[in-house]
């Protein structure tokens, strides 16, 4: 077990390296010099060049890229040149309120994706499956940034039930959540009805039946307990593209996190916030997997690593 | 039909017909089919695939799948018509009165649970005992099917046994409470050889002791000859001859029994090698059965009346009947059984 984690932490690392090196060399190879976006285009080249050398950017590449690896190492990456604080200082400022965005989108998808998918699978071919299928195809194919706008329109522009953004109030959070909630309820929904329909042909089932188990527990926990592995597996890894998927939804709905602080920093060529949030992010997304990675082992006892 | 009395008797399938939904209409799998079960007596239903033996099964334990259409026919068990009953209470039985064992154990056991939570499953749910009793329970059954060092085995997964000892796990939740009737589909069909014996035994000696009534379901034949007491003959959907095992075997009534018994290559006493005999043609297309005895394209005493007439079931004496225009001169062919 041990030999396995470490092995899985080693290409995660390897993963987070390659992440920040992407981001490093995408961020200097767009247009747009970040002195200049501060100084205005009225600025000197003096002038320029001045700022360029206060921030270390007058450093051959090679020479940068090895100062932010090493001091990423102790999450410095050095000082946002727009907000004037340590890039990690505004990372982790916004950082909870993408957690809690996500969070709330996460635990909304499971309770209302699971349920509905295995009534689907129950219904299999009935009218309630077919609206539900098309809901969940629905669901997976709008863009969230037209649910978010179509959301607002509805139900804050039209009805005036909740707000149409920002993190004021505790209801806040609803819009964003279900916007952001909806992509990875659909897939939950479609894998929980197509798990379950293919365990319950299994013939343990027929087993579990003629134990005289009642229809519930066959259901519920001999089919349900092996529609986990696959279920399981995705929506470990489409927690990841949650937070991703955050970037969008917060800057549609002003939602005070990490990805509308990356968007704003882009803009502003804010390297120092770009590379702390993007390396966050990836951070967050390979714990996320060696996590599912182990929980893996533990619905599955055939995989399971034995030490 | 032997002497039983009415106490004895353990289940009583008549005239049971089943048929599947499909496209273009029902396509009847079973049709006619009657037979019973004694306490302590173990009945074969034996046919080739297809011909309707596990169809038999699944409507006696209420596991037809949604298509089914039970058309007719009553099963009597423990004084009740399980096919009038509601599935719930047919279900009600199953584990309790009716256990089953099934074909394939590699895929008959739960994969992620351990061996000890599904057969403790049956004592907590179907028994209301507590998670230390059932657990006592679970590894007593487990001993009672010769899984050595049982206790210790009740933490395993179905993954971590062979498949031998799965299907000794599968017995063990079949007859854990004890029923009273032990279907078996195809036991040992998936098994290695030598370990299809030492199963039968088991599920011998398990019937002995428990006085239980076996429906024993295969295409073994010498499966049916070592371990049970009548046999019923299966062919496209329909019972073609039943009877007492020793009767049938000596003097088959039916050509398609007859067929299939000259069909095992003689090991015993061998000497000249004779080539294997083989009954020509395939089982029917149950959507397109043909006219009369459905075996008719596929015998070779076929006459003109086969094409055109549904034979009865003849009475052969004893219990011993078949569904053949030319049973009577079957069973009297001395030249053919000398």
């Amino acid at each position: 077990m041990p030999a396995y984690l470490l092995g899985r932490l080693g290409s995660a690392l390897l993963v987070v390296l390659g992440a920040a090196t992407i981001v490093f060399l995408a961020m200097r190879a767009i247009p747009g010099d970040p002195a200049v976006v501060m100084l205005g285009v009225s600025a000197t080249p003096e002038q320029v060049a001045a700022l360029r050398a206060d921030w270390g950017l007058d450093a051959p590449l090679p020479v940068q890229y090895l100062n932010f690896l090493t001091r990423m190492v102790v999450l410095d990456f050095g000082q946002s040149i727009r907000l004037g604080m340590p890039a990690m200082q505004a990372v982790s400022q916004t950082l909870p309120y993408t957690i809690y965005l996500a969070l709330v989108a996460f635990a909304l998808a499971l309770l209302v994706g699971f349920p509905l998918g295995v009534f689907s699978a129950l219904q299999r071919g009935k009218a309630a499956d077919k609206l539900i299928s098309l809901f969940s195809l629905a669901g997976q194919s709008l863009p969230s940034f037209w649910v978010g706008i179509m959301l607002v329109l509805l139900l804050s522009r039209t009805l005036h039930i909740l707000p149409s953004g920002g993190a004021g109030s505790p209801e806040a959070v609803l819009l964003p959540a279900v916007t952001l909630a909806l992509p990875l309820l659909s897939v939950i929904v479609r894998l929980v009805r197509s798990g379950l329909l293919e365990s319950m042909g299994e013939p343990y089932i027929q087993t579990a039946r003629a134990k005289g188990l009642g229809e519930t527990r066959v259901v519920g926990v001999h089919g349900v307990r092996n529609m986990l592995i696959p279920v399981v597996t995705v929506v470990g890894l489409e927690l990841g593209t949650l937070l991703g998927g955050a970037v969008i939804v917060e800057t549609v709905f002003a939602w005070p996190g990490l990805g509308r602080l990356l968007i704003d920093s882009i803009a502003a060529r804010d390297y120092a916030v770009v590379q702390a949030s993007v390396v966050m992010l990836v951070l967050f997304f390979v714990s996320i997997n060696i996590v599912v990675d182990l929980l893996y082992g533990v619905l599955d006892p055939r995989v399971r690593v034995d030490g | 039909m032997p002497p039983a009395t009415p106490s004895e008797r353990c289940l009583t399938v008549s005239d049971l017909a089943v048929g599947f939904a499909a496209r273009g209409g029902t396509i009847l799998a079973l049709e006619d089919i009657s037979f019973h079960v004694d306490a302590g007596e173990t009945l074969s239903l034996l046919g080739e695939s297809g011909s309707g033996k596990s169809v038999s099964a699944q409507a006696i334990m209420a596991l037809l799948p949604d298509t089914a259409v039970v058309s007719s026919g009553t099963v009597r068990f423990d004084g009740k018509d399980l096919l009038a009953l509601p599935r719930r209470e047919t279900r009600r039985l199953c584990g309790t009165e009716m256990g089953m064992v099934f074909q394939d154990p590699l895929t008959a056991l739960n994969p992620v649970f351990t061996v000890g939570d599904q057969i403790a499953e049956l004592f907590r749910v179907r028994q209301g005992l507590g998670r230390r009793a059932a657990r006592e329970a679970a590894a007593d059954v487990i001993d009672t099917v010769g899984i050595p060092d049982a206790r210790r085995r009740l933490g395993n997964y179905p993954h971590q046994f062979s498949g031998g000892m799965r299907q000794r796990l599968v017995i063990a939740m079949a007859i854990a409470l004890k029923p009273r009737l032990l279907i078996a589909d195809e036991p040992t069909t998936a098994l290695d050889v030598t370990v299809q014996a030492q199963i039968m035994d088991l599920l011998g000696r398990l019937q002995r002791e428990h006085n239980m009534a076996m429906l024993l379901i295969t295409h073994d034949l010498g499966v049916v000859a070592d371990v049970t007491d009548r046999v019923a003959v299966m062919y496209s959907g329909r019972i073609v001859e039943t009877g007492d095992v020793r009767r049938v075997y000596d003097r088959p009534g039916h050509p398609y029994t007859r067929g299939l018994l000259a069909s095992v290559p003689a090991t015993a006493g061998g000497g000249k090698h004779q080539p294997l005999a083989t009954i020509g043609g395939l089982p029917p297309n149950p959507q397109r059965r043909p006219q009369g005895c459905t075996f008719h394209p596929r015998c070779p005493f076929a006459q003109d009346i086969c094409r055109t007439e549904r034979p009865p079931m003849v009475d052969l004496g004893n219990g011993h009947g078949a569904t053949c225009h030319f049973a009577r001169e079957m069973v009297a062919d001395d030249r053919l059984f000398a």
